[in-house]
């Protein structure tokens, strides 16, 4: 489809549509039923509506604007619809004394969230579910890399605690030969910490 | 070939949206479709993100998370209404 290069304007020349319908009830249903008529209705096109509107609510619009008012009020009727059916169940929840405001407004939220399913663009759908699952599996890889880097981590230190225990055999070692309690041979207590030292280096 | 959107009408367009009955959050998947129904197509989820990135980095929109649905609700600010009063 494509896009609409009017929308980018900086002046909005449907202000006064959007205004109308905003503020005036009457003019939302009648505007909305131009395009969509109840069952049994007629339809009106672009060209009919030009000339009703002026008729109607004294002022002019051009083709491309009704044409804009039109993809904005589809956009808005379909809020105001889902917004409407969980402003009412709001209400009824809160002629009951067992809900909270906070409980209420979560529910109204909640059912509004839910009634827009039923509109949504089934490919955008899935490409949301979609996405949702690769950011699952995102979250699934970071807690295996920090995982690994816990491993990394614990090896690390297993690494330094030998090499201090090393440079302490050696220190140990060294010691012993150059102590003046050393006089050429090796006693069992010295060779027990050469064994010692040989194990750890 | 793919006809790019201007950032700036992406981003003016979501608050459009959030700005009709500012007292529902909305989700990213409401926020796409109705986009790109204001704009008549061509908005991908990713220039969504960015715009949505944008506003929320001038604070012109507000997010809660839903940990119950998974989801992140969108709000527009009051700076975000007055910006959208500006034309």
């Amino acid at each position: 489809m494509a896009r609409k290069e009017t929308a980018d304007k900086e002046v909005r020349k449907d202000a006064k549509l959007q205004n109308l319908v905003l503020r005036d009830k009457q003019a939302y249903e009648d505007l909305w039923r131009f395009r969509y008529p109840e069952e049994g209705g007629t339809k009106l096109g672009f060209d009919e509506i030009l000339i009703e509107i002026p008729k109607l609510y004294g002022f002019t619009v051009s083709l491309s604007t009704l044409s804009n008012f039109y993809d904005w009020f589809k956009v808005r009727k379909s809020i105001d619809d889902d917004a409407d059916f969980s402003e009412q169940f709001m209400q009824e929840l809160a002629k009951k004394d067992s809900f909270t405001p906070t409980q209420i407004r979560e529910a109204g939220q909640k059912l509004f969230t839910l009634r827009s399913i039923r509109n949504e663009n089934p490919k955008e759908f899935r490409d949301i579910a979609m996405l949702g699952q690769d950011e699952e599996r995102l979250k699934q890889n970071d807690k295996r890399i920090a995982v690994s880097k816990e491993s990394v981590s614990i090896q690390e230190r297993r690494i330094s605690l030998l090499e201090e225990k090393a440079a302490e055999a050696k220190a140990k070692l060294v010691a012993l030969t150059t102590s003046g309690k050393s006089k050429g041979g090796i006693t069992p207590e010295t060779l027990a910490l050469i064994e010692e030292a040989a194990r750890l280096l | 070939m793919k006809q790019s959107v201007p950032l700036s009408l992406i981003r003016r367009e979501v608050r459009t949206v959030l700005n009709m009955r500012p007292g529902f959050g909305k989700t990213e998947a409401q926020l796409l479709e109705f986009s790109n129904a204001l704009i008549g197509g061509g908005i991908s989820l990713q220039e969504l993100r960015d715009a949505l990135e944008w506003n929320l980095s001038e604070r012109f929109i507000r997010s809660e998370r839903d940990d119950e649905a998974n989801e992140t609700l969108w709000f527009i600010t009051q700076s975000g209404i007055a910006q959208q009063n500006i034309r």
